[in-house]
């Protein structure tokens, strides 16, 4: 543990600066402290325990992690403790493996080799030195195998506490891992495989009662589905009520979602619609955003004004729905021309936007993106005072409403009514699929009009409706708020979306089949002399590779060979063998094979939960294998292999920690030509010491690659941009964040002008008070609090 | 049916099998044991071993079951005297081989050389185009009939696989009778498609296959390689018809593993299973591969002159095409030649610009890859700028390996480009190629290298030559490929192909490799190309299913969108969605829908679904030490039944779920195939165990009885009067607007 501790521990204060994905987490951690909402494709678990490492050394949440290379110790950021967090996990592995090795059954010297060469692998080292989540995965992983492997060595008393006591650890901690990242689910796939092969064998077992064998079924539900839910879904509850306030993650999630958040208020609103309101509506199945519009034209088609849908509101979201000209005009004839009007489903209405007075409009010309034939473009057309025709014509269909009010079915309500709007001549319904316009479109996200849509995306729900005629007490709409468990579902819907849309190409993205034998690492960090490089201790990679594959092919022949009869015994150890080494060498495949089926974009460190399992694995075969030799040469088998790990230890070291190291011994060690880290940034001991490097960092161009690059000193093009979520995110954040604004003030004072123009001119009935927001807030408060 | 009478009488050889241990030392006798256990081989009179099976009561019956089915897939076959769903496209596809005009689709050849075939029959002379109303030159009714015929021929191959199968004569009846009540088989069956060779192909493997099992106690003897034989031929034919046929490959492959490891486990010398193992590497891997190339082999013989499908062949293969523009032209490329430059990357096409910018980098002029043959693919080859040259006037040079050249855009006048300053826009690994510049400008990023890397035509002088020649261009200041290695651009780039000058180097990437496809200078005399280019089957076998897969893929569905004819592998067990099979939906016309018999494709389903459970049911008890079969053999006939049946239905099935490419409803006719026979089985499976006796007879006549009314309840399919689920759009879509 002494030694662990030192090898784990060592200069963790080294590198002073944010490193690789640090940027993230980091960053969660600070929303945790000031509690903002924000948005992650993994699990909260082990953000929440950097935040309460981060709390606890004193960090404040000031600090953002804004790029890879800033400096820690200038912000004043207690980056030691937090980082302390995951070596401290990463050290725990140590006894772990002790543990779990000796739970399955080997000997006390294999299982101290097994602690000691994980203490001394590089890459378990690096990764758990930094501000990274999969050090909190790989810990919760093993402490899962470690009482599941405990749990068997009380099987033969089952329903004991001992018994019970490990059954629960295993599923609480199944959930714990689960709660980290999602790879957490291959340990439930591994667990799940072993229990149901237990069971099956339980079944031939006749003196296993049926009650009994109900009461085995049973305990296992609870312990490693219930329970493990049960953590899951606690960690979300934590993470919820932590996150109270309303931040960035806000666009992700649906309204009803952000509604349980403080600072926001969705809805309150007039539930009912009549003609004339002024209503904002929402995109439904994409939360991209409301329907809006600017005083910008298209630069293709029909070159109209542009519709959008747009993340943030403000005054272009607005839209005040009219009937139709004659609709209008028998209306004024009727005998109460003042009266309120209610929109029903099938009514036929327009749409004016409330600023620029363009209609919504649609005809049979291609949008600008989705050029398909079947889809048209949806533009803004009219002026003030122009009549409009019949393109702007759209029919409402409602499709859902809500069951507690069940007439939003028939009459358009605002929040409860889901509707379509269907283009009268053109016989298609108005759509958006994320897609982004270009430049001249504000990077905004396209509205088309469909034909046969399906319906998901083409369903819209009214989210204000001001209308100063509204009476008094008329009744009011909220979104609905979500219980945990709808939240948890649609949290985790969101990720899951995003995560699969994490496709784009990273520079040191690997796929599964080059990590067993390391063909390439990961850069993380470099600056000036130094830097830090993902690289596993290599012989321990390999040699893992070698008896997981070992293992295969032994299997393969035993079973051939007992289908013919003759049934070998493997040294007496073919038991022990099956159910250690083949349990851990499950588990490894389940940790690797799945990898394959994913289109993301992938990294060495997600192997490193399967390398625990591997290097575990090759333990156990070692231990199993060696123990009819003599003593003398198990021992020196053992130390040689030690010996080596340690070797190889010391001479990856200087990638692993950060520390300055010479060009020849880095030249010598690449002993495959794949291996990329930088042996250039290193002191040449030919040549004499060069100049001073540069350790100021240059001038903040603004890219977080190019921070990184200009401060080492030679340009160093490989220096990795920040891994995994910017790239990730990006996309999705550009979707959400305030699209680069317009030049709002010009379209404003353009609006206001019309606006003005507008009041003096439009015909009383369908003139709308100009009552600001906050008015109109404070009003609604008003009659709610009536 | 010659070939099942000499089944019989094979198996009446073997009426009294001696006892294993007093058999002589042949070969066969040490097989003779598997995988019956050795009680049963004593006893020839079980119910599961029928040894003699064709008796004369099959005979008629089959025949009786063919005119049945006969009736319903010919009643008013020539009803609708238009061309009626897909034989737009397959009717066409015969008519190709009429006037053998290369053509390219997504499909093997061998079916929709039978409707050619059926085109030649019906004296066709190849001229209707398969749009509208029939001619009356046109006889369309043979045609129909021609592919109704493999329809009418899944009848009795039910029949005769649920012999094989040691199924009772009711249930083979009934199963026959299954396969031709069901109304989606039946329509489809009545037009010129190639599902019903599909189908047909598909029964008949499944029905060798089980002969093949029936047979394997007589392992080497005529009836056993007869089988094995047919079983092959027809993997072959169904392969080779649409590539779902390579499912029913997979059923046999993954049986015949089973069947070879059995006979591993049951201590059959290892000699003895070498022997079948190689007896079988013959039948099911030799014989349709030689199928399935004779195929193609045919199909490029018959379709030679040029046609609708040049375009995604090479051009040395375009070039041998009767009538091609590419058989005749200038040989010795020179200065000043205009070409079309093809990437040999399959799927990238030839090189083009037009005047349209990318949208982001330098916002220069595109360059892309285009399938099409246009005017904006001619690009003229000149000298780098500075090199004084007149084109029309000095004495022509002809362009060599190594040389530095520019290429000129026709029509836009501006030079292929590419820089260090912009990356492409998809692979941003690599820089971006333009199309800049005026001809006199002297800008080193014009510059290319021609590297040649193979000359396919005997002249290796290391001159450019039109077609023969493989070469690279490199960059001559960056040093990087040209390179179009099929990526599409997104709309702004009329979802064309990237162009991209690749650092990486790769020196022999089809992607970065150019052949000169058109060479146009007037100064060179003109040559018969077809002698220089080398011609090769099976390079233009891989290429061509290379192009299928690719054309394949690319049928890729909006999501977003509801399309009628679309449906999701979930729906088609249960029949949720069945299928207008006409574009127009209007009162009065005739009217076909794709909609199977439901009782028979729901009660299919639930057995199929069922078994799965059924298996794990029948493990676990057997884990506890209960037995739920009366002897090991009626388990084994259990076990060899349904893991054919369930096996193909399964197969058949689930794979579709992997398919990115659109799906529709007919897709799972061949798994209703073996659904259908399945039931059958499990009917009388259940009956039999829980009834008994005359009670399962009435159960089993009732089901029959059901069937045939529901049947005939959908026979006005073209009419439709009624319907049962909402979905089901007969009247009205539900996602009209």
């Amino acid at each position: 543990m002494v030694v662990a501790s030192y090898v784990r521990l060592w200069r963790l204060s080294n590198p002073g600066n944010v490193v690789f994905d640090e940027v993230h987490f980091g960053k969660f951690a600070g929303k945790y402290i000031n509690g903002t909402y924000f948005f992650d494709v993994h699990p909260p678990l082990a953000k929440m325990m950097f935040a309460a490492a981060g709390k606890i050394a004193g960090y404040d949440g000031v600090f953002d992690f804004k790029s890879i290379g800033l400096d820690y110790a200038a912000a004043g950021v207690p980056y030691v403790g937090m980082r302390l967090m995951p070596a401290l996990l990463g050290l725990a592995m140590v006894p772990i493996t002790y543990i779990t090795l000796a739970a399955l059954g080997h000997a006390a010297d294999a299982c101290a080799l097994g602690a000691l060469v994980i203490a001394f692998e590089n890459a378990l080292l690096t990764q758990s030195r930094l501000i990274l989540l999969d050090s909190a995965l790989i810990f919760f992983t093993g402490l899962t195998i470690m009482f599941w492997a405990l749990f068997f060595t009380e099987a033969h008393r089952p329903f004991s506490n001992r018994w019970w006591t490990y059954l629960l650890l295993t599923g609480a901690n199944l959930g714990n891992a689960l709660s980290c990242k999602w790879v957490g689910l291959f340990l439930v796939a591994t667990i799940g495989i072993w229990t149901l092969k237990d069971l099956w064998e339980k079944l031939g077992d006749l003196s296993i009662s049926p009650v009994q064998y109900t009461k085995h079924f049973v305990a296992r539900a609870i312990g490693l589905i219930i329970v493990p839910v049960t953590v899951y879904l606690f960690w979300f509850q934590v993470h919820f009520m932590a996150l109270h306030k309303s931040g960035d993650g806000n666009a992700f999630m649906s309204p009803e979602f952000q509604n349980s958040l403080d600072g926001v208020t969705l809805g309150h609103t007039p539930r009912d619609i009549y003609y004339g309101a002024r209503i904002r509506i929402r995109h439904d199945a994409t939360n991209a955003g409301y329907l809006h519009s600017h005083l910008s034209n298209y630069e293709t088609g029909s070159k109209q004004q542009q519709i959008t849908l747009y993340g943030f509101r403000d005054d272009n979201n607005y839209w005040t729905i009219t009937r139709t000209e004659a609709d209008e005009e028998k209306f004024q004839n009727s005998s109460d021309p003042t009266a309120l009007q209610q929109i029903k489903d099938g009514d036929i209405v327009r749409l004016m936007h409330w600023r620029t007075h363009r209609r919504l409009h649609s005809h049979d010309e291609r949008p600008p993106v989705t050029t398909n034939d079947y889809q048209n473009e949806v533009s803004g057309y009219g002026w003030e005072g122009f009549k409009g025709d019949s393109n702007d014509h759209w029919r409402v269909q409602i499709l859902e409403g809500d069951s507690s009010v069940p007439e939003s079915k028939t009459k358009l309500m605002a929040i409860y009514s889901k509707f379509r709007l269907v283009h009268v001549n053109q016989r298609c319904a108005l759509f958006s699929n994320r897609k982004k316009l270009p430049k001249w479109g504000h990077e905004q996200v396209e509205v088309t009009c469909m034909k046969s849509a399906k319906f998901p995306k083409t369903l819209w729900r009214i989210e204000t409706n001001q209308n100063e005629r509204t009476p008094v007490n008329a009744p009011l709409a909220e979104y609905t708020r979500p219980g945990l468990i709808a939240k948890v579902l649609e949290a985790t819907r969101v990720m899951w979306r995003v995560n699969n849309g994490l496709t784009k190409s990273h520079p040191y993205e690997s796929r599964p089949t080059t990590w067993p034998w390391m063909r390439r690492g990961m850069a993380f960090w470099g600056s000036g002399d130094r830097g830090i490089y993902l690289m596993g201790t290599p012989i321990l990679w390999w040699t893992s590779f070698v008896a997981i594959v070992a293992f295969a092919v032994i299997q393969a022949v035993l079973f051939l060979r007992d289908c013919r009869g003759m049934h070998d015994r493997l040294l007496g150890v073919r038991e022990r063998y099956f159910e250690s080494v083949g349990f851990l060498a499950i588990g490894w495949v389940l940790h690797w094979i799945p990898f394959f089926l994913m289109g993301r974009q992938l990294f060495l460190h997600h192997y490193l939960p399967a390398l625990w399992l591997a290097v575990c694995a090759m333990i156990g075969s070692l231990d199993l294998f060696t123990r009819r030799m003599s003593r003398k040469v198990r021992q020196v088998l053992m130390a040689v292999l030690l010996l080596l790990v340690v070797r190889m230890y010391f001479q990856y070291s200087h990638i692993a920690y950060g520390t300055p190291w010479t060009r020849q011994g880095c030249e010598r060690s690449k002993w495959l030509g794949s291996w990329d880290y930088d042996c250039k940034r290193y002191m040449d001991l030919d040549v004499k010491p060069a100049p001073p490097v540069p350790t100021v960092a240059a001038p903040n161009l603004g890219d977080p690659i190019a921070v990184t690059i200009a401060s080492a000193p030679a340009k160093n093009p490989e220096d990795p941009p920040a891994a995994e979520n910017v790239d990730l995110l990006e996309h999705e954040n550009k979707l959400n964040e305030p699209a680069p604004h317009i030049d709002q003030d010009r379209l404003n004072s353009n609006a206001d002008r019309l606006n003005e123009e507008m009041k003096k001119a439009s015909p009383p009935s369908l003139r709308l008070p100009v009552v600001s927001l906050a008015e109109q807030a404070e009003a609604l408060a008003k009659k709610l609090a009536a | 049916m010659g070939k099942s009478k000499n089944g019989g009488s094979d198996a009446s050889d073997k009426q009294q099998p001696a006892p294993l241990t007093s058999d002589s030392k042949t070969a066969d006798r040490s097989f003779a044991a598997y995988p019956v256990p050795s009680k049963l081989a004593a006893s020839s009179s079980t119910p599961y071993q029928r040894n003699s099976w064709l008796t004369s009561v099959d005979g008629p019956a089959m025949a009786v079951l063919t005119v049945l089915c006969a009736v319903t897939r010919l009643y008013q076959i020539g009803k609708r005297a238009t061309v009626t769903w897909d034989e737009s496209h397959f009717g066409k596809f015969g008519a190709y081989y009429l006037n053998r005009t290369f053509y390219h689709d997504v499909h093997p050849p061998l079916a929709k050389m039978l409707i050619g075939f059926s085109e030649f029959l019906a004296g066709h002379n190849g001229t209707f185009n398969f749009k509208g109303d029939y001619p009356s030159y046109v006889n369309y009714k043979f045609m129909r009939m021609f592919t109704a015929m493999f329809g009418i021929g899944l009848a009795p191959l039910a029949y005769l696989t649920c012999l094989q199968l040691n199924m009772s004569r009711k249930m083979c009846t009934l199963a026959a009778l299954f396969v031709i009540l069901d109304n989606g088989l039946c329509v489809m069956s009545r037009f010129i498609l190639l599902d019903e060779p599909l189908l047909f192909f598909t029964a008949a493997s499944l029905c060798s296959i089980a002969g093949f099992q029936n047979s394997r106690h007589k392992a080497f003897s005529c009836a056993w390689w007869r089988w094995l034989l047919l079983t092959g031929a027809s993997l072959g034919c169904v392969s080779s018809s649409k590539w779902v046929g390579f499912l029913a490959v997979a059923l046999v492959g993954l049986y015949t593993i089973e069947e070879l490891f059995n006979m591993y486990t049951e201590f059959v010398p290892v000699k003895t299973v070498a022997k079948h193992f190689i007896a079988r590497v013959v039948g099911l891997i030799a014989v349709p591969l030689v199928i399935y190339l004779a195929c193609f082999k045919i199909h490029f013989t018959v379709l030679n002159k040029t046609g609708p499908g040049d375009a995604t062949m090479p051009p040395a293969f375009q070039a041998r095409l009767r009538g091609s523009p590419l058989s005749s032209q200038p040989f010795e490329i020179m200065y000043g030649s205009e070409l079309n430059l093809r990437s040999m990357h399959p799927g990238s096409g030839l090189l083009h610009s037009h005047p349209h910018k990318y949208p982001e980098g330098s916002q220069q002029q595109q360059i892309t890859c285009y399938g099409h043959k246009d005017s904006n693919n001619n690009f003229v080859l000149v000298k780098p700028a500075g090199q004084e040259f007149n084109y029309t006037a000095e004495p022509l040079v002809a362009v060599r390996d190594g040389d530095i050249v520019r290429l000129q855009h026709k029509q836009t006048k501006a030079m292929l480009h590419s820089h260090r300053a912009h990356k492409a826009p998809i692979t941003t690994r690599d820089f971006e190629v333009t199309a800049y510049g005026k001809p006199q400008w002297k800008d080193p990023n014009n510059d290319w290298r021609i590297e040649i890397v193979k000359e396919e035509s005997t002249v290796q002088d290391k001159n450019l030559h039109t077609i023969t020649t493989q070469f690279r261009l490199r960059h001559a200041k960056i040093g990087c490929l040209l390179t179009a290695a099929a990526v599409k651009l997104p709309s702004w780039g009329f979802r064309q192909t990237e162009v991209s000058c690749s650092p990486a180097n790769n020196l022999n990437a089809p992607a970065s490799l150019w052949v000169v496809e058109k060479h146009i200078n007037k100064r060179v005399p003109s040559v018969d190309m077809r002698p220089r280019v080398r011609s090769s089957f099976l390079r233009d076998f891989v290429r061509l299913n290379i192009e299928m897969a690719r054309s394949n893929n690319a049928l890729v569905p909006d999501h977003d969108k509801y399309n009628h004819l679309e449906s999701g592998p979930i729906t088609w067990p249960f029949l949720v969605y069945p299928m207008r099979m006409l574009g127009s939906w209007k009162k009065g016309d005739i009217k076909y829908y794709e909609i199977g018999n439901p009782v028979l494709w729901w009660s299919s389903t639930l057995a199929c679904l069922l078994f799965p459970l059924q298996l794990a049911y029948y493990a676990a008890r057997r884990m506890r030490g209960c037995s739920d079969w009366a002897s090991p053999e009626e388990e084994l006939h259990f076990w060899n039944v349904s893991k054919l049946l369930w096996g193909g239905w399964a197969l058949h099935y689930l794979p579709f779920f992997l398919m990115g490419r659109v799906t529709y409803i007919h897709h799972y006719l061949p798994a209703l195939y073996f659904a259908l026979l399945f039931l059958a089985f499990q009917i009388d499976q259940f009956s039999k165990r829980w009834f008994g006796g005359k009670l399962a007879t009435g159960i089993q006549f009732v089901w029959a009885l059901v069937a045939v009314s529901v049947f005939y309840w959908f026979a006005p399919l073209t009419f439709g009067i009624y319907r049962w689920l909402p979905t089901w759009n007969i009247y009205k879509d539900p996602f009209a607007l």
